[in-house]
């Protein structure tokens, strides 16, 4: 009995060992979860600052712009959507930049936004286009 | 001869359909899928005798390690303050703080710039939001 199941549990045990040094090598080449979706892109946006502009130095000043300042892990066009609230709203600002690991500064302008307490949230996000 | 070509065709018979259907997912693929945006606030406060509000934060790198930030102030009553920057990753928790060398900083009217020394460092990549605030002291911190 011996004699028959030894050569089979070797080629068992033989092709385990094959197929794990097979997905060890090829781990490095895949670029998709799935063969029906696209590539599978990892990027990290990196806001290095942001600031704004004031329509004047009064503490009911309007924020009229600003800048930031972005840079993608991934070279490429994004389409980067900048958004700016206070307490009295929020406005948008959307452009298509390219961006690479080398930071770029993006100036805005936007309608108006009173300046109120307790501050100014801005939130820059990119998108691949 | 023929012991030795069993085991090899029962081998290929395995191998052949682990490898024509094996799924290969690095560690790469099953990553969350980046970072897309990042938040910035900037505080601006209202009381009668603090009335400053933050206008810009810059954040300094030393490759991708977040080091230092400077903060732009609009300060509308000269004083003693307190400056903090805080960093925070994707759930919100508090990875680095900074604040001024010596705890507090004199700042006197108009647009003032402080910088922020952070602590600890952190990769950049980590970083979600990014606050910026400024406090008027009653006096200084230094003693």
């Amino acid at each position: 009995m011996l004699r028959y199941l030894t050569p089979i549990l070797l080629a068992l045990l033989a092709s385990s060992a094959a197929y794990a040094a097979a997905v060890t090598l090829a781990s490095n080449n895949v670029d998709q979860l799935g063969r029906g979706e696209g590539n599978v892109v990892h990027y990290y946006v990196r806001v290095l600052s942001a600031s704004v502009t004031v329509n004047n130095n009064a503490f009911n000043n309007q924020i009229t712009g600003g800048s930031v300042t972005v840079a993608s892990t991934v070279s490429g066009t994004y389409t980067v959507t900048i958004t700016v609230s206070t307490s009295a709203g929020t406005r948008t600002y959307t452009t298509t930049v390219s961006l690479s690991p080398t930071p770029t500064t993006i100036s805005f302008t936007i309608t108006p936004l009173s300046y109120t307490d307790p501050g100014v949230t801005i939130t820059v996000r990119a998108d691949p286009v | 001869m023929r012991r030795l070509a069993a085991p090899l065709l029962i081998f290929l018979v395995i191998l052949t359909p682990l490898v024509a259907y094996s799924v290969y997912m690095p560690v790469t693929a099953v990553d969350p899928l980046g970072k897309p945006a990042m938040t910035y606030r900037l505080g601006k406060n209202n009381v009668i005798s603090d009335r400053n509000e933050v206008r810009s934060v810059s954040l300094t790198t030393s490759g991708t390690t977040v080091t230092d930030a400077t903060v732009q102030i609009f300060v509308r009553n000269a004083g003693w303050y307190d400056v903090t920057v805080v960093l925070r990753d994707s759930n919100g928790n508090i990875i680095s703080t900074g604040g001024p060398p010596l705890g507090c900083v004199y700042l006197g009217s108009g647009l003032r710039t402080v910088y922020v020394p952070m602590s600890p460092h952190v990769s950049i990549d980590s970083v979600y939001t990014v606050e910026a605030s400024a406090s008027r002291l009653i006096s200084s911190c230094i003693i």
